[in-house]
């Protein structure tokens, strides 16, 4: 049956090829065309969420190759993800049509981009999970060729590589970890049924539990997890995002909030059925993993001095409290992941609303990136200042924004977890990362807005002509506002959601500590500014700095130190073994030089040969004749 | 019969286009084009009702005659698998890519050459008779030798003397084992035959004498071990690769390393179920090494062209894991991990064809292919440089690329066997994505050499190549089944036979 749906990943593409003409010859009318090609895609998916309010979900699916299915699936989780991807890449895409304006290369940027949605859009949508590979791998690609956008900048490159091989080697422990379904599966599929087809693997994770043992399950879950480790950047693969800034801003912004790093998540919300059944220690190790990072990236966010990179450290700790939802759902129930996505799609709201203000005021600022030579902004650009001021108390989750909400009810959960199996692990570290978030954003905010401009550039800082900032607007009234769906949205994912609440106590821990952070924030920028305290000599602030050296036994030590010698000693012998063989042959060839002096021509030395070797040959018939 | 005329028609083309002069690459181009034509449709009539084994045999007896009990039968026939017919398409459109890229334009002995080569591999996946089996063999490794001798750059004397040499003695012990195969047939039936499906049936070779058997398992593994090549046989490849023309590259990379591929899965696999368990473990572990191996010695490179050179042999490493691991597992997955063996083995000459085309096109700007001469070309001249970072990202297994789909087939099927040692290939697979991406940064990326001076990016015939190869593998990775239904039919075939 071909459905219409396929369209939503097909239009996008369709602005792949057109997008690159178009710039190509009329430079200033790019973006326009994949603009409209996007908001195709979400009209779509809008028509998709009316059609499943009164039905489970859509499916339509041809072979690929093989038992392996192409197809899309789409059912309320799908439809929800579908609708931020292609919402917020819509913002994002106007407001780069203002911020690359200047751009020679734009027409490349936004065919780029588009390609980048439609694959996040076909991973979301897809109904296989090689098809979702796929996808998935066009995602990685796409995030190479943008964050490496201004190819000239040596970072630039350095950190596109480095961004693709981090990704790389989740996606290929992704590969095996479907490669182990596939292998236990596909005997005991129905007929006509792909093992690796998601419907059938959510549908019926029960009975591939026991059909193929919890463990085995376990082992199979937790090599596709390490797939969404690397993608959304989960410690300790998380190392790739924070160089990903090099990029154009914009890029940031999609790759932050729409169409990279939530793929990780959506991919384990999406297979949560398989989690569940499989041996407990698959979702707690989700869990720690979430809850680590969330407290880990807060950390590292409150000594960054570069805009982009508190954002990005802020990304991979809120991305640490969804995949810690996500896991502690294994004991709260399906709600647990209910609450992530609706996570998801805040935290996707909020943080591209700070990328793009980050954009606006990069572009004020000549790309200068460090917060300390800033300042003073908030004099300078109200406009943006006040955006970007909504964006933090949303990611800092003050009430009565929808951070609150959203981030509020995974902290109420860690503590339902608590409750439920007396581990109190999660919820610590998750309620000591709200102080963290808190924390980094307004110490940066402080540094940014507050005060004198500390620098030339930030003193000729103004604001752009609102128009442009129509999108960041449409933005931060979301924000504010999108509290208020928390409820319909749980029942939409899942009918019969159960919203535990804690004792009052415990509801109200989080927004204490969330002011308790943004008074630390300014003390921090009160010492900063003032100089009053030389830090930089203190231990724990350089082992912090150097992000706990993670980057440096990467670089230095695995790779500098053993996979490039390794290289050089394989390819050194193999070289070796190369000219041994040449020289192997120089001696064969010497041989038949000297074979060659046998043959004198003097009668007598044949004879003489003649007999040495008949008498060999009677000597050896003999011997055998001995021998028998 | 067809067939029969098809591989006529080949020669006489191939033997005009010694002397058509200047005229030679448009005629061997249009001529190649129109047979490859002709191919596609005969394909798509006949495999559209597939159910896999061999089809169309056309049998010409030659020399037939019987006396005292004792019959000699020499047979010139030919016939069509699954795969074989994939394998000829493949060879096919790689000749006419040699031919596009063809650079001594004005000598039609180099045309001529090139064509002998594609009329060679067409010749060897089809003929169903060991006798001209191996006399194709040899008619692709010929002409080849004077591609390399005659036309290569650097040190090509001695180095297409080793690559003849070298391959020359995988082909003695592929005789050798024919001959023994051919000679116990003889003993044990009173018929001299070198039929295929005489030769390599399970029955008879069972009640061979366990000395013959493994002596013709030997030879044909030696001679398909360096065709592929796989560690630690591989040393003919990356000098000839070096020394050989771009045009002679690509066919060295999609046609000979292809002939390893049809060896193993095509021939020799219908009595691999007679292996030693032993041995198959050690093919295995061979292929396992090799992916690792040429990973690493790729990374080692700064020559680009070796690099390339080297990591097509490491993809070609895939087709003797699936080689292995097929013969452990059982059912579906048996056929996936065959068909997907089979799939990389036509789809690597695909991603290696790009490869060297599109290195073809840089090094005719800036003369130099080595990673630290160029550096930043993607300012200069982006189409030529896009075009070269598609073919590398088509190397390391990119999906929507050629490389993807076999790779994934044979890595996924192969946990059965492996369990986790599969890990040792997502190993081999980093490291190559990492070589791979590294030298992209350093040649396409960063700081333009000034050095090289002004470029020009590509002329638009040169675009139309480099797209037209891009294209097909595209198509190659997105939509496999075309080619990977005849194959799983087959594979299902060749894994009911053992």
């Amino acid at each position: 049956m071909v459905s219409i749906y396929y369209l939503i990943f097909i239009f996008p593409l369709i602005a792949f090829p057109v997008e690159y003409l178009i710039g190509h010859y009329k430079r200033k009318y790019s973006g326009i065309f994949s603009s409209i090609m996007i908001l195709l895609s979400l009209v779509l998916v809008i028509k998709g969420y009316f059609y499943l309010l009164n039905h489970a979900y859509i499916y339509s699916h041809y072979v690929w190759f093989y038992n392996i299915d192409f197809g899309i699936y789409i059912d309320h989780l799908t439809i929800i993800m579908a609708m931020m991807v292609s919402f917020i890449s819509l913002m994002i895409n106007l407001f780069a049509m203002f911020y690359m304006k200047n751009d020679p290369r734009r027409n490349i940027y936004f065919a780029e981009t588009s390609l980048f949605i439609t694959a996040m859009l076909g991973l979301v949508i897809s109904s296989n999970l090689v098809l979702f590979f796929l996808f998935w791998e066009i995602v990685g690609l796409c995030s190479y060729l943008l964050i490496g956008f201004w190819f000239f900048k040596p970072n630039a490159a350095a950190a596109a590589k480095k961004a693709f091989l981090v990704t790389r080697v989740g996606d290929l422990l992704f590969i095996i970890g479907m490669g182990v379904l596939y292998a236990k599966l596909v005997n005991i599929v129905p007929l006509s049924t792909s093992p690796l087809s998601i419907p059938y693997l959510i549908n019926n994770a029960h009975a591939i539990a026991t059909a193929i043992g919890p463990s085995t399950l376990a082992l199979a879950t937790l090599l596709i997890f390490a797939g969404a480790v690397a993608k959304s950047a989960q410690f300790p693969l998380h190392v790739w995002i924070p160089d990903a800034m090099e990029g154009p801003t914009t890029v940031s912004a999609l790759i932050h909030a729409a169409t990279m790093v939530t793929a990780g998540v959506y991919l384990v919300a999406r297979l949560f059925p398989l989690f569940e059944y499989a041996s407990a220690y698959s979702l707690y190790v989700v869990t720690f993993i979430g809850a680590f990072t969330a407290v880990y990236a807060g950390i590292l966010g409150i000594v960054m001095n570069d805009i982009k990179r508190v954002l990005a450290y802020s990304t991979i700790s809120q991305l640490g409290y969804m995949m810690a939802s996500i896991g502690i759902a294994g004991i709260i129930g399906y709600s647990g992941v209910s609450f992530a996505m609706y996570h998801l799609v805040v935290h996707a709201v909020f943080k591209a609303l700070l990328f793009m203000a980050a954009a606006v005021i990069l572009l004020s600022l000549l790309e200068l990136r460090n917060i300390k030579d800033m300042g003073g902004l908030f004099k300078k650009m109200p406009v943006t200042a006040i955006l970007m001021l909504i964006g933090a108390i949303t990611l800092a989750a003050i009430p009565p924004t929808a951070g609150y909400f959203s981030k509020g009810q995974i902290i109420s959960g860690a503590y339902e977890y608590y409750t439920m199996s007396g581990d109190i692990i999660p919820w610590l570290l998750l309620i000591f990362g709200e102080i963290l978030t808190a924390t980094y954003i307004f110490r940066m905010y402080f540094l940014v807005f507050l005060g004198k401009p500390r620098s030339e550039l930030a003193e000729k800082a103004k604001d752009p002509k609102l128009i442009y900032l129509t999108p960041l607007m449409v933005l931060a009234f979301l924000s504010l506002t999108l509290g208020i769906i928390q409820k319909p949205f749980y029942k939409f994912l899942d009918p019969s959601v159960y919203i535990y609440t804690p004792p009052l106590l415990i509801e109200i821990i989080p927004v204490i500590f969330s002011f308790i952070g943004i008074g630390v924030a300014y003390a921090i920028y009160y010492y900063t500014v003032n100089n009053k305290i030389d830090i930089h000599k203190n231990v724990v602030y350089r082992i912090v700095k150097n992000k706990f050296y993670l980057d440096t036994l990467y670089t230095d030590y695995i790779a500098d130190r053993i996979i490039l010698p390794l290289s050089y000693i394989i390819g050194y012998n193999d070289r070796k073994y190369d000219n041994a063989i040449d020289e192997g042959g120089m001696e064969f060839s010497k041989f038949g030089t000297f074979l060659r002096k046998i043959e004198t021509g003097s009668i007598a030395y044949y004879a003489a040969f003649l007999i040495i070797g008949i008498t060999v040959i009677f000597l050896i018939i003999e011997l055998l004749g001995v021998i028998k | 019969m067809i067939l029969l005329e098809f591989l006529i028609a080949f020669l006489i083309v191939t033997i005009i286009s010694f002397f058509t002069g200047k005229y030679a690459k448009y005629f061997s181009l249009i001529s190649v084009f129109v047979l490859t034509v002709v191919f596609l449709i005969y394909s798509f009539s006949v495999f559209g009702s597939y159910t896999g084994g061999i089809i169309s045999e056309s049998n010409i007896v030659l020399s037939s005659f019987t006396a005292n009990n004792i019959s000699v039968r020499i047979n010139f026939s030919l016939g069509l698998t699954g795969f074989t017919d994939a394998l000829v398409l493949m060879a096919l459109i790689v000749t006419i890519f040699a031919l596009l890229i063809g650079e001594k334009s004005n000598d039609d002995t180099f045309f001529g050459l090139l064509t002998s080569v594609g009329f060679g591999l067409v010749g060897l996946f089809m003929v169903r008779n060991f006798l001209f089996f191996y006399i194709f063999w040899e008619v692709v490794l010929v002409p080849m030798f004077f591609v390399i001798g005659k036309y290569g750059s650097y040190n090509k004397d001695k180095i297409s003397i080793k690559f003849f040499i070298y391959t020359h003695v995988g082909s003695l012990f592929l005789l050798l084992s024919i001959f023994t195969l051919s000679t116990y047939y003889f003993l044990k039936t009173g018929l001299f035959t070198f039929q295929i499906s005489d030769l390599m049936n399970l029955a008879f070779q069972e009640s061979l004498p366990k000395f013959a058997l493994y002596f013709s398992f030997f030879g044909f593994l030696l001679a398909f071990l360096i065709k592929l090549p796989t560690f630690p046989l591989h040393e003919w490849l990356p000098n000839a690769h070096y020394t050989a023309p771009y045009s002679g590259s690509i066919l060295l990379s999609g046609g000979l390393l292809s002939m390893g591929g049809y060896g193993l899965l095509g021939i020799l696999y219908p009595v691999a179920g007679l292996f030693p368990l032993a041995l198959v473990y050690f093919l295995i572990a061979l292929g396992l090494i090799s992916v690792v191996y040429f990973a690493f010695t790729s990374m080692f490179q700064k020559n680009l062209k070796r690099m390339i050179a080297y990591s097509s042999a490491g993809e070609m490493a895939f087709v003797t894991i699936a080689f292995g691991t097929s013969l452990l597992s059982t059912g579906y997955v048996r056929t996936f991990d065959l068909a997907g063996g089979m799939y990389q083995t036509i789809a690597h000459a695909f991603v290696t064809s790009l490869a060297f085309s599109s290195l073809y096109f840089i090094y005719k700007r800036t003369h130099t292919i080595q990673v630290y001469g160029l550096g930043g070309l993607y300012r200069e001249t982006p189409v030529a440089s896009s075009f070269f970072l598609a073919a590398l990202l088509a190397s390391l297994g990119l999906p929507t690329l050629a490389g993807f789909i076999g790779e994934f087939s044979v890595t996924i099927a192969s946990y059965q066997s492996l369990g986790l040692l599969t890990l040792l290939i997502i190993f081999g697979l980093i490291v190559t994505a990492a070589y791979f991406i590294w030298a992209a940064q350093r040649s396409l990326f960063g700081f333009y050499n000034e050095a090289l001076g002004k470029l020009k990016d590509l002329n638009k015939a040169e675009f139309l190549i480099l797209f037209l190869m891009l294209v097909s593998s595209i198509f190659i990775g997105i939509y496999p089944t075309l080619i990977f239904r005849i194959l799983t039919l087959y594979a299902s075939h060749l894994g009911g036979l053992i």
